[in-house]
C-alpha cells in the first residue's frame, strides 16, 4: 500500500467525530450537544458518577443525522440513515465528550471567563456582517430554550475538553528518522516475475456423473427451495376514476372564482417604514416619549421621514434603511402596529403608536395589491379544481362503502357488485417481489399476512396513495417446496464443472508453487509445463500497469534470501491464479524533495494525532465507570 | 444535673464554665474560620493561575499552528516565548507539561534532538505518570532517543519503556517497540510488536498503513 493510497483511504465514522472535535465550529447547534446542564430526565448513560440524560442524547442524535444528510449531499434521503446506529453513536460521542471533560479537570485545566466570552462574540452564527448582535443571540437561544448562563457553561466546557485534545494532538511530530524509515519504505522497488493461469476449464474428464449430481443436490437442499408464492384477487378503487362521473356547471365555476380573487384581495402587501423608541432599562417611559415626540416635531416641521429614522429609531436593523420594513402582509405585526398601519393612506405617517416593543410612529409608503386574474385565463385550473374535489367526495364515499362491505363479506364479489367494480386478479409472486399490483410491497405484506393468507378473508384497506386504496383476497397459495432433481440438475452440473475447474487451477498453480519453492528455476518450470513469465523490474508501490491486488501480493512477499526468489500466488474470484516471484528488493535512494517531505511528515503526524486521540479515549474507557441504560 | 437555686449561682456558674472553656471555644472558632477562608483563598488562588495559565496556552496553541504554517523567526520565537513563560511561572501546572511537549515538538521540527529529549525530560520529571502526558512524553522519549544512530541509544530507548504500562494507548506503545526492536536487528520480536499493535488498531476500527507497510517488510516465508 503507498503512501498516495493512504491519503486515500477514510477513517471510521467515529474516527471522523472525535477529530472532528479538534476543529470544532461553534455553529449553535454543535453546542448544544454538550455534556452539561440540561435539566434533569430520564437518564441514559452515567459516566463516572455524571448522569447523561435522554434530552441530551436525542439532541446528539438530531446533530449527528443532520451532518450525515450534509455529506449525503444531493443524494440526501433521511430514509437511508440507520438511526439505531446514530443513536449508538451519538450517545458513544457523549459518553466520550464526558470522559474527556472529567479528565481534563482532574489535569486542573481552566477556562477563564474572557475566553468564553470571546469565542461566543465571535461565533459566525451570532455576528450580523462580522458583528456580534445580541438580539440574534438571544433568539437563538430561546429557540433551544436556554439561559446564556447555560450556553457561557457549556462553551466553558467544550474549551476544557479542547485544550486537553489540542494538547495531545497538536504536540506531535514525526523524527526525521521515522520519516526517512517510512519513505524508504513507501518507495521500495521490486523485481518480480509473474504469469497468469487462467480457469481451466473443458477438455476430456470434465464431465460429472449424475452420482455426483444427485449427492451435491441432497447436501445442499436449501439451495434448490423454490420460495412459497401467492396469487390474489382484489378490488381497487382510484380516486382519478371518478372524474369523468362528476359534472361542473358555470354557478360552481363563477362561485370558485369569486373565492380566489377574494383571497387575491386579502393578500394586499403594505410597504411601512417606522421610527421605534423602545422602553427599557436603559430609558424609562417618560424619556422615550420625550424622545419620540421630538422626532414627531421634527416631522411636522417638514423632516424627511428616512432621516430622522436615522437619528432617532433604536430598530437598528431598520433605521439605516430609512426605518424600511419593506412589504407584509397582514398577520407580520404586532396588533396595535398592525391596526393603524392597514388604516392608513398611502404616504401617510401615523400619530404616536404604543406596542410592547415601544413607542413607534409608522408611514405607510406603498400598497401592493396582487394583480386579479381574468375569469378566461384560470377558467380550466377552476373546472379541474372543482371537478377533483368534486371526485374527492364521490371516492371517500365509494372507499367508506368499500370497507364496509369488504369486512362483512365471504368474497370480494358483493362488494363488486355493490361498487360496480371489477374482481381483478394477479399471478403468482412472492414475499419479496411480484409484478403488476404486487410490485407494491404494501400488497405483498397484506397477502402474506396471517389474517388474508392463513384465515382467508378479505384484507383490510389497503391505502397505497391517499388516491388509491386495495382490498386483496387470496386466490391460491403455493408453499415453499424443493425443486425436482430434473429441474435442476443441469444448473448443478455447471456448479460441479466450475468447481472442478477451479481445484484444477489450483492444483496447477500448487504444483508449480512447491516446484520454485523446491529450487526450480524459473525457467525450468516455464518450459516444463509450457508457460510464459512477465518480468518486471524495479516495481513501485504506485505502479500503474499492475493491477492494485497484483501489487499488494508482491509487495506482501517475503524478501528473496540467498539468492533465491520467494514465491507466492494470488488466487482471484474469478478462479484464475497469478504465480509471482520475487527475485529482488531495492531499498531506495531516499529521494525526497523537502516539499514532499514536509507534506508526508505532516500526513503521517496528523493520522498519528487521530489515533493518539482514540486511544486517550480508549484508555479513559477503561479505567472509567460507565453505566448504560 | 445540679439544681440551682437562684440567678446568682446560675450566672456564677456560667462565668466559672466559660473560664473552663472560652479559651478553647474562642480559639475552636478562630481556626475554622480561617479554615474556610485559607481554603476559599487557595482556591481563588489556584483558579486564578489556572486561568492565567489557560489564556497563554491558548496563545500558545495558535503561535505553534502558525509557526507550522509559517516557519519564521519570529513566530518560533513567539512560540519559545510562551512556551518558557508556561514553564518558568506556572510549572507546577499541566500547562507546563504541555509546554514542555510542545517544545519537545518545536525542538524536533528544528533538528535539535538533544533539546527535544531535555524537554520530554523536563515533562517526565512531574505529573502523574499515569496521566496522558505522562504516557506521550515518555513513547515521544522513546523516539527521540532512537532518531539519533548509535545502537546504544535503540537500548537506552527500548529501556526507557521496555517495562511500562502504557495504559490505553497500547498501539503507539508496540509500535515504538517495534521500531526499536527493528533498529536493534531483532525482527522475531519486531514483527510481533507490529503485529500487537495492528491487532490493537483494528480493535479501535482505525486503520495505519504506515504500520501494515512496516509488517509487511519483514514477512517471512511459511508466515501468513
Amino acid at each position: 500500500m503507498s503512501i498516495q493510497s493512504i491519503r486515500d483511504n477514510s477513517q471510521s465514522l467515529v474516527v471522523k467525530f472525535i477529530i472532528g472535535i479538534i476543529v470544532i465550529s461553534f455553529a449553535f447547534f454543535g453546542v448544544d450537544a454538550i455534556v452539561g446542564f440540561s435539566s434533569d430526565s430520564n437518564k441514559v448513560a452515567t459516566v463516572n458518577g455524571t448522569d447523561i440524560n435522554y434530552v441530551q442524547l436525542a439532541q446528539a442524535e438530531s446533530i449527528m443525522s443532520q451532518r450525515i444528510l450534509a455529506q449525503m449531499g444531493d443524494q440526501a434521503n433521511p430514509d437511508l440513515i440507520d438511526s439505531e446506529l446514530v443513536r449508538t453513536q451519538a450517545l458513544d460521542n457523549l459518553i466520550a465528550r464526558q470522559l474527556i471533560y472529567d479528565d481534563a479537570r482532574k489535569q486542573s485545566l481552566h477556562v477563564s471567563d474572557r475566553r468564553t466570552d470571546t469565542v461566543i462574540l465571535n461565533t459566525p452564527s451570532f455576528q450580523v456582517n462580522g458583528v456580534f448582535n445580541k438580539n440574534i443571540y438571544e433568539s437563538a437561544l430561546r429557540r433551544v430554550s436556554m439561559t446564556p448562563l447555560d450556553y457561557k457553561n457549556q462553551i466553558a466546557q467544550e474549551l476544557l475538553i479542547r485544550q486537553a485534545q489540542l494538547g495531545i494532538s497538536q504536540s506531535d511530530f514525526l523524527t526525521q528518522a521515522e520519516l526517512e524509515h517510512i519513505a524508504r519504505l513507501d518507495q521500495q522497488l521490486r523485481d518480480v516475475s509473474y504469469t497468469t493461469i487462467p480457469l481451466v476449464s473443458g477438455g476430456k474428464g470434465t464431465d460429472v456423473t449424475d452420482d455426483r449430481i444427485l449427492e451435491y443436490y441432497k447436501a445442499n437442499e436449501h439451495e434448490f427451495m423454490t420460495q412459497e408464492s401467492v396469487s390474489i384477487e382484489y378490488l381497487e378503487l382510484k380516486r382519478s376514476d371518478f372524474e369523468h362521473k362528476v359534472q361542473v356547471n358555470e354557478a360552481e365555476i363563477e362561485q370558485r372564482y369569486q373565492q380566489e380573487i377574494k383571497g387575491s384581495a386579502d393578500r394586499e402587501e403594505r410597504r411601512a417604514a417606522h421610527i421605534l423608541v423602545e422602553i427599557n432599562d436603559d430609558t424609562d417611559a417618560a424619556s422615550a416619549q420625550k424622545k419620540i415626540e421630538q422626532a414627531m416635531t421634527a416631522l411636522k416641521a417638514g423632516g424627511d421621514f428616512a432621516e430622522l429614522a436615522k437619528k432617532y429609531s433604536d430598530d437598528s436593523g431598520s433605521a439605516q434603511n430609512g426605518g424600511d420594513l419593506g412589504f407584509s402582509e397582514r398577520g407580520a405585526f404586532t396588533g396595535p402596529f398592525e391596526d393603524t398601519l392597514f388604516a392608513m393612506k398611502e404616504g401617510e405617517v401615523s400619530d404616536i403608536v404604543e406596542t410592547e416593543f415601544g413607542l413607534h410612529i409608522i408611514k405607510l409608503i406603498s400598497i401592493r395589491k396582487p394583480e386579479i386574474p381574468a375569469l378566461e385565463t384560470i377558467r380550466d385550473r377552476l373546472v379541474n379544481e372543482i371537478r377533483i374535489q368534486k371526485s374527492e367526495e364521490l371516492f371517500v364515499a365509494a372507499v367508506d362503502d368499500l370497507q364496509n362491505d369488504s369486512f362483512s363479506a365471504v368474497d370480494l364479489e358483493e362488494p363488486a357488485r355493490n361498487l360496480e367494480l371489477q374482481v381483478q386478479s394477479t399471478g403468482p409472486f412472492t414475499r419479496m417481489s411480484g409484478t403488476g399490483i404486487a410490485e407494491n410491497e404494501k400488497i405483498r405484506d397484506a397477502a402474506f399476512s396471517e389474517q388474508v393468507l392463513d384465515d382467508g378473508v378479505n384484507s383490510d384497506l389497503i391505502e397505497i396513495s391517499p388516491d388509491h386504496v386495495v382490498v386483496v383476497r387470496v386466490k391460491d397459495y403455493q408453499p415453499a417446496a424443493l425443486q425436482p432433481l430434473e429441474d435442476v440438475s443441469k444448473s448443478i452440473a455447471t456448479i460441479l464443472k466450475d468447481m472442478d475447474a477451479r481445484d484444477k487451477t489450483r492444483k496447477a498453480g500448487e504444483k508449480i508453487v512447491s516446484e520454485l519453492r523446491a529450487g526450480a528455476s524459473l525457467d525450468k518450470v516455464a518450459g516444463d509445463h509450457p508457460l510464459q513469465w512477465t518480468k518486471m523490474e524495479k516495481v513501485s508501490r504506485n505502479q500503474t500497469d499492475l493491477e492494485s491486488t497484483l501489487l499488494r501480493t508482491i509487495f506482501k512477499l517475503p524478501k528473496p534470501v540467498d539468492g533465491k526468489p520467494s514465491i507466492g500466488q494470488l488466487i482471484r474470484e474469478d478462479g484464475s491464479l497469478t504465480i509471482i516471484a520475487v527475485s529482488g528488493v531495492h531499498d531506495a535512494e531516499l529521494n525526497l524533495k523537502p516539499e514532499e517531505a514536509r507534506i508526508l511528515a505532516r500526513y503521517i503526524t496528523r493520522e498519528r494525532a487521530g489515533t493518539s486521540l482514540m486511544q486517550y479515549h480508549s484508555d479513559l474507557e477503561q479505567k472509567a465507570d460507565i453505566e448504560k441504560f | 444535673m445540679d439544681v440551682y437555686r437562684s440567678e446568682e449561682e446560675q450566672v456564677e456558674a456560667l462565668k466559672r464554665w466559660w473560664q473552663e472553656n472560652g479559651k478553647s471555644i474562642v480559639i475552636g472558632i478562630v481556626l475554622a474560620a480561617a479554615a474556610i477562608f485559607g481554603w476559599r483563598a487557595w482556591q481563588d488562588h489556584t483558579r486564578n493561575i489556572g486561568e492565567a495559565a489557560s489564556n497563554i496556552y491558548f496563545d500558545l496553541l495558535d503561535a505553534v499552528a502558525l509557526s507550522a504554517e509559517s516557519p519564521t523567526e519570529s513566530n518560533k520565537a513567539t512560540a519559545a516565548h510562551l512556551i518558557q513563560k508556561l514553564k518558568d511561572e506556572y510549572q507546577k501546572t499541566t500547562y507546563a507539561q504541555y509546554a514542555g511537549l510542545l517544545a519537545a515538538k518545536q525542538a524536533v521540527l528544528e533538528g535539535d534532538l538533544e533539546l527535544a529529549e531535555k524537554e520530554l525530560e523536563w515533562v517526565l520529571a512531574r505529573g502523574d505518570k499515569n496521566s496522558v502526558v505522562n504516557v506521550l512524553a515518555r513513547l515521544r522519549l522513546a523516539r527521540v532517543i532512537l532518531a539519533r544512530p548509535g545502537e546504544a541509544d535503540a537500548e537506552r530507548a527500548l529501556a526507557l519503556i521496555e517495562n511500562f504500562d502504557a495504559g490505553g494507548h497500547t498501539a503507539s506503545y508496540e509500535e515504538v517497540k517495534g521500531d526499536i526492536y527493528l533498529r536493534l536487528n531483532r525482527q522475531d520480536e519486531a514483527r510481533k510488536a507490529y503485529a500487537n499493535a495492528l491487532s490493537e488498531i483494528e480493535r479501535l476500527g482505525l486503520q495505519n498503513p504506515v504500520l501494515s507497510m512496516k509488517i509487511d517488510d519483514l514477512a517471512v516465508a511459511g508466515g501468513s
